[in-house]
């Protein structure tokens, strides 16, 4: 099977705290990888790990090996004696991430993914416009805002902005994406629109999900990477737990 | 229990009224200066005020020099301004930049001592600074150089540096964290984030500060007093020229004038000066609406 994402004795500090210890997993090129665990067990920190987020955060540490395929089979994201990453920027760019509440930019619809698009891709002015509708159709939004595209995009409704998000994303061509919990700021009828959004993406591209609840893990979940207080505990295929079984599993260190 | 919810009550309703209160006083004052400034100033508006005995068409272009009306000195209060303006906002906002976004904190700690003693620094300390420095290049390598309006300028420019680094500072601050981590996200480099998202969204706060800096190079009197300005000078010839200003020209009629008239004139000068100040005030806000609606890409 081919790896999209492999993380190798993974350890992630901030100052005296240790939030990640010796975490190994390995993410499938195809179909939704999902990291679950309670609230506090180290998700949303591995997730960040992956783009090297974490390092915007004050006093961060991470050692261990994280490697992505980026489009050449797999490389390191982080400098080591033996790996020379690729520049940060360019390695942000092809690891797309949503966030848990939508953070659209202050700025219109359309100009939410034409701005990383010129600044970040240097994508030409005359192929900006196909693009955006490109991701916008991508997530299902285009018929909803085709004729608000000069709005400001904090006019959406909560599901539209996580759709645009997921768009501004995609339109950068990633070669993973990443997302930490995309529903939760959601009503269930919307979170239900991503859900179904995010299945149909993982034929195209490998996702990783930071979901706390296990109905929706289940749900989504091809591999299923079970964290708690910062260490893997289990790591589960499609079909081999239940919703229930999984909320046993997530309780049972309490 | 009844006791203490009613003595909560008027405690809040108290309070209500304070504030209030405190909002009337700003209005009150606010309106009597208005009330006071038109009162005095508008029945010495007029063309005679700003061009004397000069027809208007003349003087406005050039052809015929003023001496007895105020159209020189509003003339070099534009100029003053607009080249102080010109002169403090690229250093002010790329140093508040600076400070926010990549000085490392012992240095930006440094950094924002130096801008306090600034700060705190009287204009007509600031005012001699430019004297002494003109006369020392007068005896060392400039010998013909003399008080100007580009002196002015500069010495106003400095003065006002530190309330635009403050207000781009600041505005830069307010900005959401998350809209950091978003750029950063999605691959914009910092130096991309600061240039593309943080300034454009900061911009009305940075707006606020060069409209303070504005208002503060069009009253002040003591730096240009010391730097070159006059009371007649005609039209400003040059950025070496002398030049008049409306805040000179209130001061010396406050203190010099010999007939009820003058004195008149003075209040006229005083109104054309809050009339020029809201002007560009007003500029200022259109301005930066325009960028704000390019930035967004709205219609």
């Amino acid at each position: 099977m081919n790896i999209a994402a492999r993380v190798c004795g993974l350890h992630v500090s901030f100052g005296a705290r240790h939030v990640l210890r010796e975490v190994d997993f390995c993410a499938p090129a195809v179909g939704v990888t999902v990291l679950a665990g309670r609230s506090g067990s180290g998700k949303t920190t591995l997730l960040r790990a992956l783009n090297r987020l974490n390092e915007t955060l004050p006093q961060c540490r991470t050692t261990g090996r994280v490697e992505l395929d980026l489009g050449q089979g797999l490389e390191s994201v982080y400098a080591g004696p033996d790996a020379r990453p690729r520049p940060l920027n360019e390695i942000r760019r092809l690891v797309g991430m949503v966030f848990q509440t939508p953070d659209v930019l202050p700025v219109s619809v359309a100009r939410n993914i034409a701005l990383p698009l010129k600044v970040v891709a240097g994508v030409p002015a005359a192929e900006t416009e196909e693009r955006v509708r490109r991701a916008l159709m991508d997530v299902g939004l285009w018929d909803e805002v085709a004729d608000r595209l000069d709005l400001p995009a904090e006019r959406l409704s909560g599901g539209q902005q996580q759709r645009l998000c997921l768009a501004r994303a995609l339109a950068l061509d990633p070669a993973v994406l990443l997302l930490d919990e995309p529903t939760a700021s959601l009503d269930v009828r919307a979170a239900a629109g991503i859900e179904e959004l995010l299945l149909r993406l993982a034929a195209r591209y490998p996702l990783i999900v930071v979901s706390h609840s296990p109905e929706q893990a289940v749900r989504l979940a091809a591999r299923l990477v079970v964290l708690s207080r910062g260490r893997v505990r289990h790591v589960l295929e499609k079909g081999s737990v239940d919703a229930a079984a999984l909320a046993a599993l997530l309780g049972e260190d309490e | 229990m009844k006791a203490r919810r009613f003595s909560a009550v008027s405690g809040h309703s108290f309070l209500r009224w304070l504030l209030r209160g405190c909002a009337l006083i700003l209005c009150l004052s606010v309106g009597g200066l208005l009330a006071f400034l038109l009162f005095r100033g508008l029945p010495a508006l007029g063309t005679r005020l700003f061009f004397g005995d000069v027809p208007a068409l003349e003087a406005l272009l050039g052809r015929q020099a003023v001496w007895d009306g105020l159209w020189p000195a509003c003339a070099g209060t534009a100029c003053l301004v607009g080249l102080t303006v010109l002169l403090a906002v690229f250093p002010g906002v790329g140093c508040g930049l600076y400070l926010a976004e990549f000085a490392p904190p012992r240095r930006a700690a440094r950094i924002r001592l130096a801008m306090d003693i600034l700060a705190g620094t009287p204009s007509i300390v600031m005012g001699l600074f430019g004297f002494t420095l003109i006369l020392f290049l007068r005896h060392t390598f400039w010998p013909g150089v003399n008080t100007s309006l580009l002196l002015a300028a500069a010495c106003l420019a400095l003065l006002v540096l530190p309330v635009l680094v403050t207000a781009t500072c600041e505005a830069l601050e307010a900005v959401p964290p998350g809209l950091r981590t978003t750029a950063l996200a999605l691959g914009f480099t910092r130096r991309q984030a600061a240039r593309h998202i943080l300034l454009p969204a900061a911009a009305p706060g940075i707006r606020g500060g060069v409209i303070l800096a504005l208002g503060r190079a069009a009253e002040d009197t003591a730096v240009i007093m010391l730097t070159g300005v006059v009371a007649n000078a005609g039209l400003p010839a040059g950025l070496g020229a002398k030049f008049e200003a409306l805040s000179f020209s209130i001061f010396y009629t406050a203190a010099q004038y010999q007939s009820q008239e003058e004195l008149l004139r003075g209040f006229g000068a005083a109104l054309v000066l809050l009339l020029l100040a809201s002007g560009l005030l007003a500029c200022a806000r259109l301005l930066e609406a325009r960028f704000r609606r390019r930035w967004q890409g709205e219609a």
